[in-house]
């Protein structure tokens, strides 16, 4: 890049007139500013968000707003092991994506390190090559409705242009309208946020990203009758900034570190596999030396073996179910977080992802569960849903959604916040990346765990005469109101009389969301309490993807129905 | 409804020609679902007679392309939302509604795995099966018929050669491979041949069943019995059929039921339209007919609307 256009971008305003930028230009701007300089109130994208603001206002528009997006993995560590006839099949270890910030709906946030995991990669940044598309979305108020556009090309004509557009789309979307659109007060910001991280990725060498990984892989491949070993650490990052009419210039840099582990064996001709995910977090390389795959690595890999030969449960009928954390998360996920999302419940999502049994004059009186079921969202702790600011400039925030088994709370954004009565957003307006437009998307949602003299799995699992334990995640279905879920698991055993008896297969339990939460009769501590996450939360049309965290104790449900869907 | 009191569905999506869209008769059909879905009775689980319309057997025909990737690979369709099996990592794609696939789960191959649901299922029911052995129902007839009239299809494969049409499954016998194939997934241009019949021929010609207008949120549910066994739910307008006239709306039923049971109790087949196959509307369309299903399994109740 010259230094006269870099001196003109500096000086980059309302004013400029001239359209000479490439389209590289926001990939060079963020590569020209390091992360520790910079400073949303004289970022350069401050002089092109205003030529969006300013557009906006003179085409008629009562509010607009601009984001700016790019993301990119940034290196990680992996490791693998195949014995020697399996060593064809081997695939690069998953490559998991944090933020679902890839190049949109299908298939995005990919973001493979896969090949380049290895030594020899700068820990910075990364460069152009490695980076997925950036580029700009405008989103606009006229007519009492929204507007939106976006383009990957950054110049100061595109950046009009699409303003235009986004306003002739509100226009046009107007005459459907049945009210204006009403949203709630904002406290403009003018500033930064960076994830806070205890060991920023950037700063640990390549080798001992590898060596973290390898020691786990040389662990669990001492099993006998282990065929393959992953073992992975991906870290994603993302940049954005945005600015609205409301005064705000927020620029975010978001870091995610995504620890992943699997272990497959072979007895006799089959084989199976044992995915072992471990906690991921808004943060950094802690979150790969904090997992706890390298003391689990024999027991994962003894699961995985026990797995071949694991048989079905069998019978179907009414048992207690002991759910781990991993678990946990996505039936909290599918029967907690997406029924309280206000956006649904107004049926705004009726066509494709569906609306929901929660009224809004549920609040403070449904009784959603037993009276140790409290749920909180959260948008401000290490869940992988964590950013400092929402995509409408909102700061994010923590508060209860359940208490005491009562439906207390909703999600909410500036835009339906009024619906419920609420005088303030809760901040959860997202935008997958800056082509997607932003609309309500859930935060981190948590089941709180029990007091720390609450019993321990150990104790829980003595207290059941017929049940099943379940870890991870297998197979979720639930019906468009988030009432009837069947969901089974990654790995079950069989509990009898207060001991494990047997690994088995063929689990599902039919959920009734409220019966099932009333059923929940034990959970454990603050120390057995984990925070899983997924990068596949999708919603809208077209689909866009969400990264949240679910945090969970182990859950004692009771007397649930078990294993209908083989009858 | 605007209250919240039924729910209706209709569309036609995948076309080339959107003039071929009559958008007020479309409205039309899935207003008067909606009104007639209104007080909804619950029916006891079990096994009924159905008549999925094209958009769920779309959803339910996607299960089972999988199958005629020879010698693994693809698998059902419905293992869609478990991620790769070797690779679900943390940030792994089983949230919400696939489609998106999930910002996750991407991921290498990850070699070694097996054990996903659905794909490795599918997969052991055909591993004993040749071109030339009966799979499913008589009635049963598949195709990809690149350079179809009606889809909007690619007739270019992702590797830049052209893609052939082929028969599939002819009179419930298979009779292609889709490595023998050469040059065409089985997800193009795919056509499930039909009849002239219309949904309403079908609900006359039916004693006692459910029409179904829309399948949701389907998932495998892995099964050391039962190959390719999936899971999901009715929406958007279910009724009972009695004596060929539409009776009652009815709550809505989650199902457990494998394709590969599904297609071989198909009693009756209609005329196909256009319908995406994924859960997403992002997706590639077939040319889908309404089917009639015999013993579809419902196994619980939903009062969702």
């Amino acid at each position: 890049m010259s230094s006269s256009r870099r001196d003109f971008v500096k000086g980059l305003g309302a004013t400029a007139a001239l359209s000479m930028y490439s389209n590289d230009l926001m990939q060079q701007l963020i590569a020209d500013s390091p992360s520790i300089t910079r400073d949303a109130s004289t970022s350069k994208f401050k002089g092109m968000s205003d030529i969006v603001l300013m557009e906006a206002k003179r085409a008629g528009c009562t509010y607009a707003d601009v984001r700016f997006t790019m993301s990119s993995g940034l290196p990680g560590g992996t490791a693998m092991f195949r014995v020697a006839a399996e060593g064809a099949a081997g695939g690069r270890g998953g490559a998991g994506g944090g933020r679902g910030g890839g190049g949109g709906g299908g298939g995005g946030g990919g973001g493979g390190f896969g090949g380049r995991g290895g030594g020899g990669v700068a820990q910075s940044i990364p460069t152009d090559v490695d980076r997925k598309a950036g580029g700009f979305g405008v989103r606009v108020i006229h007519s009492g409705v929204w507007g939106f556009a976006s383009s990957p090309i950054v110049t100061e004509d595109e950046i009009r242009r699409v303003t235009l557009v986004a306003t002739e789309v509100a226009k046009a979307s107007a005459i459907a309208k049945k009210t204006d659109l009403k949203l709630a007060p904002v406290t403009p910001f003018v500033g930064n946020y960076k994830t806070p991280m205890l060991k920023d990725p950037q700063t640990v060498s390549a080798t001992d990203k590898q060596n973290w990984a390898q020691a786990i892989v040389d662990k669990a491949s001492k099993v006998v009758g282990v065929t393959a070993v992953n073992v992975s650490c991906n870290v994603n990052y993302e940049w954005r900034y945005f600015a609205s009419t409301e005064g705000s210039y927020i620029e975010q840099e978001l870091f995610t570190t995504s620890p992943t582990m699997s272990v497959s064996a072979k007895v006799g001709d089959v084989t199976k596999t044992r995915n072992y995910p471990g906690v991921p977090g808004t943060g950094g390389w802690e979150f790969a030396e904090n997992c706890d795959f390298l003391p689990e690595a024999e027991q994962v890999a003894t699961d995985a073996v026990e797995m071949c030969t694991a048989k079905p449960l069998g019978g179907s009928g009414l048992r207690d179910l002991l759910l781990s954390p991993s678990h946990a998360m996505l039936t909290i996920h599918e029967i907690v977080a997406h029924a309280t999302e206000l956006d649904r419940i107004m049926g705004y999502e009726a066509n494709y992802a569906g609306t929901s049994f929660v009224k809004v004059s549920d609040v403070g009186k449904l009784k959603y569960g037993s009276k140790i079921f409290n749920v909180t969202c959260d948008k401000t702790s290490t869940g992988i849903g964590t950013v400092g600011y929402d995509d409408d400039g909102v700061k994010t925030q923590k508060w209860p959604l359940i208490r005491d088994g009562i439906l207390v709370g909703l999600q909410t954004n500036r835009e339906t916040a009024h619906l419920m009565g609420e005088k303030e957003s809760r901040g959860c307006t997202f935008g997958t990346t800056w082509r997607d437009y932003p609309f309500l998307r859930m935060p981190n949602v948590h089941v709180e765990p029990g007091p720390a003299n609450a019993p321990t799995k150990a104790d829980i699992i003595k207290s059941i005469k017929n049940g099943v334990m379940i870890d991870g995640r297998g197979s979720y279905s639930i019906d468009q109101q988030r009432y009837n879920g069947q969901f089974g698991g990654h790995i079950f055993w069989e509990i009898k009389n207060g001991k494990i008896t047997r690994q088995c297969t063929d689990v599902t339990y039919n959920a009734i969301t409220t019966d099932f939460w009333k059923g929940l009769v034990n959970i454990t501590g603050p120390k057995e309490w984990q925070m899983h996450g997924t990068g596949g939360d999708a919603k809208g049309q077209p689909t866009q993807t969400n990264s949240i965290s679910h945090g969970s104790p182990w859950l004692h449900i009771e007397k649930m129905p078990v294993g209908g869907a083989f009858d | 409804m605007p209250d919240g009191s039924g729910s209706g569905w209709s569309g036609t999506t995948g076309i080339k020609d959107i003039s071929a869209i009559d958008a007020a008769a479309l409205t039309m059909v899935a207003a008067n679902k909606a009104l007639k879905s209104r007080n909804a009775k619950a029916m006891e689980p079990g096994r009924y007679t159905v008549i999925l319309e094209p958009r769920a057997n779309a959803r339910f025909l996607s299960l089972v392309t999988g199958v005629f990737n020879q010698g693994g690979g693809g698998g059902g369709r419905g293992g869609a939302g478990g991620g790769a099996p070797d690779a679900a990592a943390a940030a792994g794609a089983a949230g919400g509604p696939p489609g998106g696939g999930g910002g996750g789960g991407g991921g290498g191959g990850g070699g070694g795995g097996g054990g996903g649901f659905g794909g490795g299922a599918g997969n052991s029911f055909m591993a004993d099966k040749k071109v030339g052995d009966k799979i499913f129902s008589d009635k049963f007839n598949l195709r990809s018929d690149v350079g179809n009239a009606v889809l909007r299809q690619s007739t270019i494969l992702g590797d830049n050669r052209p893609a052939k049409p082929i028969t599939w499954v002819e009179n419930g016998i298979l009779r292609n491979f889709a490595g023998a194939a050469g040059s065409v997934g089985v997800n193009n241009s795919l056509v499930q041949g039909g009849t002239e019949l219309s949904i309403e021929d079908m609900i006359k010609q039916t004693r006692r069943g459910l029409l179904v207008t829309f399948f949701w949120y389907i998932r495998g549910v892995p099964s050391e019995s039962q190959p390719l066994l999936n899971t999901g739910m009715t929406r958007d307008g279910l009724f009972l059929i009695e004596n060929g006239e539409i009776s009652h709306a009815v709550q809505n039923f989650r199902w457990n039921m494998s394709p590969l049971v599904g297609y071989n109790n198909l009693s009756l087949v209609g005329k196909p339209v256009s319908m995406h196959m994924g859960e997403s509307y992002d997706g590639s369309a077939g040319l889908v007919p309404p089917v009639r299903i015999d013993d579809f399994y419902m196994t619980s109740v939903s009062p969702a609307v």
